[in-house]
């Protein structure tokens, strides 16, 4: 398995590196806003990975409700956490784009406002898992991942059901929209590379929870025996 | 045409997404090494 997880991190690295140069040098220049448009090529593919991390998470948290799978407890920590670091970068890289494009950092419109609540959502999802304590906090969060993941479609259509400054989508957007088959190629490649990266992360983070859920278990069985020495 | 001029921006944009990258990163391998302790310890004990 380690041998795999190292091959797939030499590979994982390739990929950022021939996407970074197909975002910066291959892809074509678009025509009004100059060479920032290219940080489409790392906002996009942010923005998908968050999304699919946050449905990893809905399912994850749907299947512990149902079964009370450790497993399940412990993916939905890892993509909840995964996502919430490649929705900063959404909304980081948003700002940086819109104020030499549309000359303002932010705007409260629908599509903003709600990849902000998103953010929000699976923040206060982690904070509840890392502060709060007892047996039922796994029940909680899951709850929380369940309910928060309404506001993923929402997100997505925002740009479709109001009239908003983020520009309308340019995939999926009916006539008039699309993109260069260059842009194309630069989004798929790093689309690729940083949806590996996040796999990686998620695995890393899935076999910490797992690991620090079976700690628990043996800090609380020492304890225990401890207490039981004790009595005797 | 008049062209947007934010080089600046753009930079700006990549480094940030190489920062939150490896800030997690460095947080996951640091959690791995507390954990590995964690461990050691209780079977120390």
């Amino acid at each position: 398995m380690k041998t795999l997880f190292k091959l797939l991190s030499v590979v994982t690295l390739l990929l950022l590196g021939y996407g970074f140069c197909q975002a910066m040098y291959i892809a074509p220049r678009e025509a009004t806003m100059g060479d920032v448009q290219r940080i489409f090529y790392y906002h996009l593919p942010s923005a998908w990975i968050a999304f699919l991390l946050f449905f990893v998470n809905f399912l994850a948290s749907s299947w512990y409700l149902f079964r009370r799978s450790t497993g399940a407890d412990a993916l939905a920590l890892a993509s909840a956490e995964v996502g919430v670091s490649f929705c900063t970068i959404v909304l980081i890289t948003g700002p940086l784009w819109a104020r030499p494009v549309w000359g303002i950092w932010w705007t409260w419109d629908a599509r903003l406002t709600s990849t902000l609540v998103l953010w929000l959502i699976y923040v206060s999802y982690l904070i509840l898992r890392h502060y709060a304590t007892g047996g039922q906090v796994p029940v909680l969060a899951a709850t929380l991942g369940i309910f928060g993941f309404v506001d993923v479609p929402i997100v997505y259509m925002a740009i479709r059901w109001f009239r908003t400054q983020h520009p309308q989508p340019v995939i999926g957007g009916g006539q008039g929209s699309g993109l260069d088959h260059r842009m194309w190629v630069a989004v798929l490649w790093n689309l690729a590379a940083f949806l590996l990266l996040a796999i990686q992360f998620v695995w890393i983070r899935y076999r910490q929870a797992l690991a620090s859920h079976a700690l628990e278990e043996a800090h609380a069985q020492a304890s225990l025996e401890y207490e039981t020495g004790d009595a005797r | 045409m008049n062209i947007v001029n934010g080089n600046a921006y753009l930079y700006a944009a990549y480094a940030v997404v190489w920062i939150v990258h490896c800030t997690y990163a460095l947080t996951l391998v640091n959690r791995g090494k507390r954990m590995k302790r964690e461990m050691e310890e209780l079977h120390r004990q």
